[in-house]
């Protein structure tokens, strides 16, 4: 069994290692393209069956961003619902034979965490300016301003390694299980790995709203 | 642990390029036609609005229409219920007229039918009385003296206012005047001397008195003149009463 923590290179592009993750990552960026380029090609009012199943999906992301945030979500919504998508089909994509997931590996979660960590600054310095951005941080007290910023940085971290975790022992256990039990017993851990992959990807998203919130500061009125 | 920052660079390189492409195919897509949908449904609001105004408007017109009908119809109403009480009236009116004409005509009618009733009556009354009482007259002229009627031509002729009597006397004057005395009766021979003893004086003593007999006098005496008659017969008291009784007098 491969170690979660180490890396499967499949080729090079140059210098560069491209790993199984990184390509798994461009089929869920080519499948979730195509879907939306097929979906909407000739969106219309009136449009079909999969215009309608994507018009709910992106209406309630946005009806969650709203509501979290107290604001219109168009601002928010490209990075918070790739976000969610993206999760959710990296999560799910374990269920096809032979592919692994990447959130099952660090990277994609570091490079998911180290995205939001730079959108939360980018949305707190755009909406509040630098001065009320920074000011924030003094509250509710000056003195708690190291712990203020060392938590941007735990909470960062405790949201890629909470992805990272549950997805990577979730696939450790469904190995094991397979390994001791053959191929049917694990059909229902497969089956909860759904439930585990869209939860996760739901509280990924959440929080990430959640913090992208506390940085840009009060409900507008 | 080991961690591929190659790996860790590629995945966010690629999170931010799905970032871009499912902006562009997936939410820039779904957000317009929204956009669209929303717009449509404005639209059919705000045409749905226009047509409930524009039906509230020609309903509030029927409205004021029906009100302004009904209005038109109660003055019509009262206009015709005037009309007809004025005609009524008019007619009540000409009814009472023409009815009081009418019994006015026949009052009239009446009152002239009983007038010519009673005329009628008079005159035939009067004919039968002045029978009756020529009949009477005649049976009892025949037991009257003749002086009886003598005494009343000459308090007759006396009676006479005197510029009368002068007349007759003038008459009498002439040349060949004669008075004759007329009477129911024919008066014996030995009457005449006493009568024109007794008349002569009165009408100036000139002429000459003759005597006749009428019967149609039944009684009594006349004086008949050149130009005059001094009437003393029971026929002229008859008829004279008679004219009493019908009115002609």
């Amino acid at each position: 069994m491969e170690s979660p923590f180490g890396f499967e290179t499949l080729f090079h592009l140059g210098p560069v290692p491209i790993s199984r993750a990184v390509v798994t990552t461009w089929g869920i960026m080519a499948a979730l393209v195509l879907i939306s380029w097929l979906g909407l090609r000739r969106a219309r009012p009136d449009g079909g069956p999969v215009q309608t199943v994507l018009e709910i999906l992106v209406g309630t992301i946005e009806d969650q961003i709203r509501a979290i945030l107290q604001r219109d979500p168009g601002p928010y919504l490209p990075l918070l619902g790739t976000l969610f998508l993206f999760v959710v089909s990296a999560n799910l994509s374990a269920i096809l034979p032979g592919v692994k997931a990447p959130t099952s590996r660090i990277e994609t979660p570091a490079a998911l965490g180290l995205i939001v960590f730079l959108s939360i600054h980018w949305f707190g310095l755009k909406v509040q300016g630098l001065g009320g951005y920074l000011g924030h941080f003094l509250k509710p007290n000056p003195f708690l301003l190291p712990l203020t910023l060392l938590s941007e940085f735990t909470r960062i971290l405790s949201l890629m390694v909470r992805l990272f975790g549950n997805m990577m022992s979730h696939e450790l256990i469904l190995a094991i299980l397979i390994y001791l039990a053959g191929f049917i017993l694990p059909v229902p851990f497969m089956l909860l790995g759904v439930l585990i992959g869209v939860i996760q990807a739901y509280i990924f998203t959440i929080l990430a709203t959640v913090y992208i919130g506390a940085a840009v500061g009060a409900v507008e009125t | 642990m080991t961690i591929d920052w190659w790996t860790l660079g590629l995945q966010a390189v690629n999170f931010a390029v799905l970032v871009w492409l499912l902006r562009r195919f997936l939410y820039a897509p779904v957000r317009k036609v929204i956009a669209e949908r929303k717009a449509q449904v404005d639209a059919a609001q705000t045409e749905a609005a226009t047509a409930k105004a524009a039906a509230e408007a020609e309903a509030a017109r029927l409205k004021a229409a029906q009100a302004a009908l009904e209005a038109s119809r109660a003055g019509v109403l009262a206009d015709a219920a005037a009309e007809a009480e004025t005609a009524t009236k008019a007619s009540a009116t000409q009814a009472r007229a023409a009815a009081d004409a009418m019994l006015a005509k026949a009052q009239v009618a009446i009152a002239s039918e009983r007038k010519a009733a009673v005329a009628g009556a008079q005159v035939e009354l009067a004919g039968l009385a002045a029978g009756l009482a020529g009949r009477i007259l005649q049976d009892t002229a025949a037991k009257v003296a003749p002086g009886v009627f003598l005494d009343g031509l000459a308090g007759a002729l006396t009676a006479l206012p005197a510029d009368e009597r002068d007349r007759l006397a003038a008459d009498m004057a002439a040349p060949g005047a004669v008075a004759t005395v007329v009477t129911a009766r024919p008066l014996t021979p030995d009457d005449h001397p006493v009568w024109s003893a007794r008349l002569m004086p009165l009408l100036g003593g000139a002429g000459t008195l003759a005597f006749a007999e009428d019967a149609a006098i039944l009684g009594g005496a006349e004086l008949r003149l050149a130009h005059s008659v001094l009437k003393f017969g029971w026929a002229d008291r008859i008829a004279a009463a008679q004219g009493v009784l019908t009115g002609d007098e």
